[in-house]
């Protein structure tokens, strides 16, 4: 009986499917296309809970105590292990890319450079400036070069905002490609045997060693640190490095190698005034362990002008 | 027709309702699998400072901080001009920026003074555009004291950009700019992801970002080549609004990236298995995860609080300063000298560039501009690790395979006009191994001459003649195995 009734209202009925339609409809809509707001929000820096904070936590108070003066840290990078020297990556002659130039010299694996037990091409440096230590940025530009197709020098520390010149010893182009984080990348041509050099300006400091390389050759590595203060060295041959006139007080280094990647988070040293202090930073040979196998033999592209 | 079939239509029609248009899954700005990696709490804190600074596909949020034009036309209230007598609620106003499409309802948003705030919180009577008169609708209190800040309409320009962005663009290059809206899995090239905020073809300086003009450019003429079409039926206002929508898109997608950057070293699930794995190969025992977490956990409240707030303003600034920069027509690749004359000659000289040691195009390109040089077949190093990509050839930024350009097709992805040419061997292709040879390695004219060369490559006497055996890659002495 009431199904009857239903049926003498056709007219209700299509209002209710209609209804149902447009709901229906508007949320079909209701995703993508629906308007959305805009709230305004001004650029007001966000400095008021960083300057409260940093009310709050003033410095310790033994660096408080020792804020005057300064000294220098001296150490050394030692290997731990047996160490073969690394077979070169190509031998003289044997540079699959423009061997005239490349191949004038063995081509050397520098991934891992050990002598007399020291570990070359470690970066330690602080990972922050020293709360009050200020010191101008270097005019002096830093060489970066490129001779017989291999960067010099392998591992580079820079001052942010000073001038790298990168120069080009070789009779072939190089192209200088930057894989920085917080820099914007650079990727420019530098022509055979440029001496005038091609300059690059990282503006900021960078928290970790990035790569450097070059699309032409691609077994050219080499890896920049920009920094905010000049406390920071790069191990020598021999694994010695040496940074001076550091604030004295309490100090967190970060230690990193190409391989081994972030060796020490925070090597912590205490430096007082007027003193060198020593350390020892041992790194086993397991922690060089980031593997790539030996250098792929590229395809010889040769061609007659 | 019967009742009973009006019944059953209708029935059908209802369901049909029902299930068509079920709710739709809600549009959201997916995040970076380097935030999601991150430990919980440093994740957090990186989603809280992006949705504070950039909200919701929904209810976004237009930082002032960024150089995007949000919409409206902004002013400052002024003293009445002399001979003016102000009624209540009567501003005199100083525009910047066209006041003529002012009109009553319009929203007033205060962005200084004593009404300042996030949301329109007046709106337009009447505007007389001869006197500069503004009537506001709810007038209440004191008058805006002289140099307060109003934007009439703020925001409707990102209201249309996200619209019409989600209705044309959405579909390849994903609701963030992500470059994985739903088509994209079928693509290849893969549609850009926005969220480096590098865009491959510019008119810019090989160090600055896309200029407005750049990706206008791109809208309207596509990318050929690519799954890029040209949107040049679309209404300007909406292409305009898309550039600042895309934009704004591409700075938010930045500022996640970098500030994941700053995080994932010592506060994500990577860290601690690199601490783990560090341990291990150090000969120690290795501590628990949970112990490192712990640890992290300590650290992350230092640096959230000592440091983060002013990572973030420095990295708001570096990309606001980017963008701004890209703008600034000094940045712009302009010759020094006009186009040298498309000669023979002129083609032999860039011909003799292309294949010499100074310019090396050939390493890639291949000697006859096939795509096939060498580089094409080397294995490359992944940038940021010692590892190499297990794919020969080479790469882009996004970790994408890349094969240089056959210039045979004469088919050029960042537009065919010589200049287009010149600028990309000027200033290289961002995000790509193309490095930029303007400058120092080649002159102006030298560029020119390249140019003249290529473009003359597809019509060469036999441009499908592969090159010579002796003059490709080697495939075979080195075989096909994998790094």
């Amino acid at each position: 009986m009431q199904f009857q009734q239903f049926h003498k209202m056709p007219v209700l009925w299509g209002t209710i499917v209609l209804t149902a339609m447009t709901t229906g409809l508007a949320g079909c809509g209701g995703g993508a296309s629906a308007t959305p707001t805009v709230r305004y929000l001004p650029s007001r820096p966000e400095s008021a809970t960083a300057e409260t904070n940093a009310a709050d936590t003033p410095a310790t108070p033994e660096a408080a105590a020792e804020a005057s003066g300064t000294g220098s840290l001296k150490g050394r990078v030692v290997y731990q292990g047996d160490f073969q020297p690394l077979p070169p990556l190509y031998g003289k002659g044997a540079a699959p890319k423009d061997t005239e130039v490349c191949g004038a010299e063995a081509i050397p694996d520098e991934s891992v450079i050990v002598n007399n037990g020291g570990l070359a091409n470690v970066f330690i440096y602080l990972p922050k400036a020293p709360k009050g230590a200020v010191s101008p940025t270097p005019a002096e530009p830093v060489i970066f070069d490129q001779k017989y197709c291999v960067f010099k020098p392998h591992a580079l520390i820079v001052r942010a905002g000073q001038t790298i010149k990168i120069l080009n010893s070789d009779g072939a182009l190089h192209n200088t490609h930057t894989y920085p984080t917080r820099n914007p990348t650079f990727n420019q041509g530098v022509k055979p045997n440029d001496q005038v050099g091609v300059d690059l300006v990282y503006g900021r400091p960078e928290s970790q060693p990035f790569m450097v390389g070059c699309d032409v050759h691609p077994w050219m590595k080499a890896y920049h640190l920009p920094l905010d203060h000049p406390f920071g060295a790069v191990s020598a041959a021999d694994g010695t490095f040496e940074i001076k006139d550091l604030p004295a007080g309490k100090h967190s280094f970060k230690v990193w190698h190409e391989k081994g990647g972030e060796l020490q988070k925070a090597l912590t040293v205490t430096i007082k005034p007027g003193e060198t202090t020593d350390i020892e930073i041992p790194v086993a040979a397991a922690q060089l362990s980031r593997r790539e196998g030996p250098a792929l033999p590229l395809v010889q592209l040769t061609f007659a002008q | 027709m019967t009742a009973a079939k009006h019944h059953l239509l209708s029935i059908a029609a209802l369901l049909l309702a029902c299930a068509g248009c079920g709710p739709n899954p809600e549009a959201k700005f997916e995040w970076r699998e380097t935030t999601l990696d991150l430990i919980p709490e440093a994740r957090k804190a990186v989603q809280k400072v992006m949705t504070d600074h950039f909200g919701t596909p929904h209810a976004l949020v237009a930082w002032d901080r960024l150089p995007v034009n949000y919409g409206g036309v902004r002013g400052t209230v002024v003293a009445a001009p002399e001979g003016i007598a102000l009624s209540a609620g009567q501003l005199a106003i100083e525009w910047q920026g066209d006041a003529a499409a002012i009109g009553p309802d319009d929203p007033i948003l205060w962005l200084s003074g004593p009404a300042a705030g996030e949301d329109p919180t007046d709106a337009v009577a009447q505007y007389d555009a001869a006197q500069g008169l503004l009537t506001l609708a709810r007038w209440k209190g004191e008058a805006p004291p002289i140099g307060a800040q109003l934007a009439v309409g703020f925001g409707d320009k990102m209201r249309l950009g996200r619209v019409a962005y989600m209705k044309n663009c959405t579909h390849c290059h994903g609701v963030a700019g992500d470059g994985n809206g739903p088509t994209a899995r079928y693509l290849n090239p893969k549609p850009r992801d926005y969220r480096l905020g590098i865009f491959k073809f510019t008119s810019t300086n090989s160090m600055s970002k896309a200029t407005r003009d750049d990706l206008r450019r791109i809208i309207r003429e596509g990318i050929p080549g690519t799954y890029m079409p040209s949107f040049l039926l679309m209404k300007d206002d909406e292409t305009e609004a898309i550039i600042e929508y895309v934009r704004w898109l591409a700075m938010r997608g930045e500022m996640e990236k970098r500030l994941d950057d700053e995080l994932i070293g010592d506060y994500s699930s990577k860290a601690i298995d690199a601490a783990i794995a560090r341990a291990r190969s150090a000969g120690e025992k290795p501590p628990s995860r949970n112990q490192l977490l712990k640890q992290a956990n300590d650290d992350l409240k230092q640096f959230l609080a000592e440091d983060f707030p002013g990572t973030v303003n420095d990295t708001a600034d570096m990309i606001a300063e980017a963008w701004t920069q890209a703008e600034d027509p000094a940045n712009l690749v302009v010759p020094a000298v006009p186009r040298v004359a498309d000669t023979p000659e002129s083609r032999q000289r860039g011909r003799l560039i292309y294949l010499s040691d100074k310019a090396k195009c050939y390493t890639c390109h291949g000697p006859h501009g096939r795509g096939d040089g060498a580089a094409a077949e080397d294995f490359w190093p992944k940038p940021g690790s010692t590892e190499k990509y297990e794919q020969r050839g080479l790469h882009d930024f996004w970790g994408n395979p890349l094969p240089p350009r056959d210039l045979t097709k004469g088919q050029y992805r960042g537009g065919r006009r010589p200049i287009d040419l010149f600028r990309r061997i000027h200033a290289g292709i961002k995000g790509t191994p193309m490095p930029a040879f303007g400058g120092t390695v080649l002159k102006d004219e030298d560029i020119w001459d390249v140019v003249n060369y290529v473009m003359s490559i597809p019509f060469e006497s036999s441009p499908t003649t592969p090159s010579k055996p002796e003059m490709v890659a080697k495939t075979a002495q080195v075989g096909r195995s994998t790094p």
